[in-house]
């Protein structure tokens, strides 16, 4: 892909996620008593988006990680409620290992959602062609009709949400978007040993730009917000306390910004992974993004602690962000000392 | 990282580790990761095996003595360079006053000083800083008049590192009296044994001695001890102290003290006979560390990927001074943590049995590294450059 034909992509993506219930927008419905964010999926297969992670012989554009991840990026930014992070990412393993599977997802009429790994016994199991137990909070059911489910095992289960069996208990994440937990009694699924990991961790990813994004759009509103807002007759900004809060927060966003590059590179250097710079850039997410945008509420002022603000939704959404996937205790725990994960 | 992972890549840093392998001795890699404050005969004696090779100035312009490598090799060669334990050699040389010459000297300084700091056989120091002149440089009091044949020169500096190993100096001195603060200033290069240059040492927190005072009584300088033109010299500073930041990250260094840590962590033992790496909570102290420098790193890959693409370091360089600085800070804190109370001893008492041996040095680097935060423009005047140069602010 070319850097021409993403640009005029990631544009294309700035109008239509401003035309199309943008976070402004969403805010107030939630203030009139709407709790649901309106997504708009089907209209994601007629820009060509769905296809962009897939190969060309599977019809699709053939992106590398680090296109997928600008446009996650400003999706991050939007807050979208479509779980293109999911897609983006998880779409070219399940393509990988079902090829039929590439029409259905670039069509948009295969729709993910996914949850993390449950602990022990706790977890649905694999047993006799069928799966039974309880799964996780899945992460973008508002529009899916899949759920894609590491299990215990080691393996990756991918079911219908309407097949027999499977019951929901639905619920809200914190920043307003659908979830339910699933109860499966027998559900008919596809499964596919040992991928369990890999899953995990290109959802991990997805999550990590989708934050990147986050970031940065909080950043820009406060640094404008900043040079705005007077108080004692002059601009907050001018303020050097204010300053060095800011230019403290720069440096993380840089950081947070050159570890998503660096992690879209080792994934299309290497798409079956690991991918050394994954449990540093999901823990930096949990660790450093979140006090980040923490702190930019606290330069912000009141305004930031209310509803109609739209730092308020960034920060929540960041929590789910940090969360899933694999938290910063579970991602730090996998660091090792070790020259190779610090060099080439 | 991909961005290493070519096989011509690959094949460079394999020629960099044999030749490290090769030419640089036990004794001299046994000093590098004890000393904090290196002899200059064992910078000296590493700068011209290093010069001989070709690689004594890897950042210069090739026809001046450099390697004509890209940043990334350049990278590359600075990571093998401090996982061989090889000493860094006479960085106001090198990378202070080479630059500043190579940008805005004479042919005929560039002549005479540049082959020298090449050959490992001069040493420089900078003489920017006074008593009453550290973040606010531009105050500086130190005048130098010209009397028809030289300038004099009257003052006093302060913070010289390695000013008692350098043969000179460059200068920062107030040529303009009635101009404004910034524009008055001109560079001068000093011969360290002219008359009337009096050196004092400064003994720092950890006992050593690399930092000094120096006193100007009437110091007679040639009219060519000029670098560039009269009154530009705040241009030249600034241009040389931005150079300085990004170096000052030293990322590659703190790699490989961060695998260090791993290695104490591994032979120290906590109360329970067991060594410390089995505690959760130094498993974790590491990671963190490892994480933070991932990051830092990444960041400084992002500037010389920029560099490579011919843009000028962006904004993230600014960055890199404050969180590299950071870091350096919280890796000796930990390595005094796990050494514990075999960490409590400096340089005299080696070998008496307390210092853990594989904590040898840590107690002097974590002392002085109070300094990193203030050095080179204080972590506080980073933050406002960037808040007032990057943010508007």
């Amino acid at each position: 892909m070319e850097r021409e034909e993403l640009d005029l992509l990631l544009d294309g993506a700035r109008r239509w996620f401003a035309e199309h219930a943008p976070l402004s927008e969403r805010v107030a419905r939630f203030r009139q008593g709407h709790s649901a964010p309106v997504g708009s999926w089907d209209a994601l297969a007629d820009l060509g988006w769905l296809a962009l992670p897939l190969l060309e012989e599977a019809d699709g554009f053939g992106a590398p990680a680090g296109a997928c991840f600008e446009l996650l990026r400003l999706a991050g930014r939007d807050a979208r409620p479509e779980a293109l992070d999911l897609h983006l990412l998880l779409a070219p393993l399940l393509v990988q290992l079902a090829p039929e599977l590439a029409a259905p997802l670039s069509a948009g009429t295969l729709r993910l959602a996914m949850a993390d790994l449950q602990p022990g016994a706790e977890g649905p199991r694999w047993n006799a062609e069928q799966l039974s137990g309880r799964t996780g909070a899945l992460l973008g059911v508002e529009h899916a009709t899949h759920a894609l489910l590491p299990l215990a095992s080691g393996g990756l289960a991918l079911l219908e949400l309407a097949a027999a069996g499977v019951s929901h208990e639905p619920a809200r994440w914190v920043d307003g978007r659908a979830t339910a937990r699933l109860q499966l009694d027998r559900v008919s699924a596809r499964h596919w040993p040992g991928q369990a990991g890999q899953a995990i961790d290109r959802a991990a990813a997805a999550l990590v730009a989708d934050a990147t994004g986050v970031f940065e759009a909080a950043f820009e509103l406060t640094l404008d917000y900043l040079k705005q807002r007077m108080q004692f007759g002059k601009p907050l900004s001018a303020n050097q306390a204010l300053q060095h809060r800011m230019a403290e927060i720069f440096c993380d966003l840089q950081q947070a910004l050159a570890l998503t590059e660096r992690l879209a590179q080792e994934i299309d250097a290497e798409a079956a992974g690991p991918w050394p710079t994954l449990p540093v850039a999901k823990s930096f997410v949990g660790r450093r993004v979140l006090r980040g945008v923490g702190a930019l509420i606290q330069v912000t002022g009141g305004i930031a602690v209310t509803e109609e603000y739209r730092l308020t939704h960034w920060y929540r959404r960041l929590h789910v962000n940090a969360q899933c996937f694999g938290a910063a205790e579970a991602q730090l725990n996998r660091i090792e000392v070790r020259r190779q994960l610090l060099a080439a | 990282m991909s961005l290493f992972n070519t096989s011509e890549l690959r094949r460079f840093r394999e020629e960099v580790r044999d030749f490290l392998q090769t030419h640089l001795s036990e004794e001299l890699r046994h000093e590098t990761r004890g000393g904090l404050h290196m002899a200059r005969e064992d910078m000296a004696r590493w700068q011209a095996i290093l010069h001989r090779r070709g690689w004594g100035a890897p950042h210069w312009p090739q026809a001046l003595g450099g390697t004509g490598w890209t940043a990334l090799q350049r990278y590359i060669f600075e990571e093998e360079s401090a996982f061989a334990d090889a000493p860094l050699g006479d960085v106001h040389g090198l990378f202070l006053a080479g630059p500043m010459l190579i940008a805005e000297g004479s042919d005929a300084q560039k002549a005479r000083y540049l082959p020298r700091i090449l050959a490992g056989e001069e040493f420089w120091c900078q003489g920017f800083s006074e008593p009453n002149a550290g973040s606010d440089l531009a105050s500086l009091k130190t005048r130098a008049r010209f009397d028809g044949t030289h300038w004099v020169i009257d003052g006093q500096k302060t913070w010289l590192s390695s000013g008692h190993h350098a043969d000179l100096m460059f200068c920062l001195a107030r040529t303009e009296p009635e101009a404004k603060p910034q524009a008055g200033l001109s560079v001068f290069i000093l011969d360290m044994r002219d008359p009337g240059i009096t050196l004092q040492p400064i003994l720092t927190m950890d006992e050593g001695h690399s930092v000094n005072a120096v006193f100007f009584d009437n110091v007679r300088v040639p009219a060519d001890a000029m670098i560039g033109a009269p009154n530009k010299g705040w241009g030249y500073a600034k241009d040389l102290l931005a150079r300085e930041r990004v170096n000052n990250a030293q990322a590659p260094r703190t790699k490989r003290d961060i695998v260090e840590l791993d290695r104490l962590a591994r032979e120290c033992r906590g109360v329970d006979g067991r060594p410390l790496i089995e505690q959760a909570g130094v498993r974790r102290k590491l990671a963190v560390l490892t994480a933070d420098f991932v990051a830092l790193e990444s960041a400084a890959l992002s500037v010389i990927a920029e560099q490579m693409r011919g843009k000028e370091p962006g904004p993230a360089a600014s960055t890199l001074k404050i969180r590299g600085s950071e870091l350096q800070q919280r890796v000796s804190e930990t390595a005094m943590a796990l050494l514990g109370d075999a960490g409590l001893v400096l340089g005299a008492d080696y070998g008496s049995g307390l210092l853990h041996p594989a904590g040898r040095g840590w107690a002097e680097r974590h002392f002085f590294r109070r300094v990193v935060t203030i050095y080179a423009g204080a972590n506080e005047i980073q933050k406002t450059i960037i808040a007032k140069s990057i943010l508007d602010m």
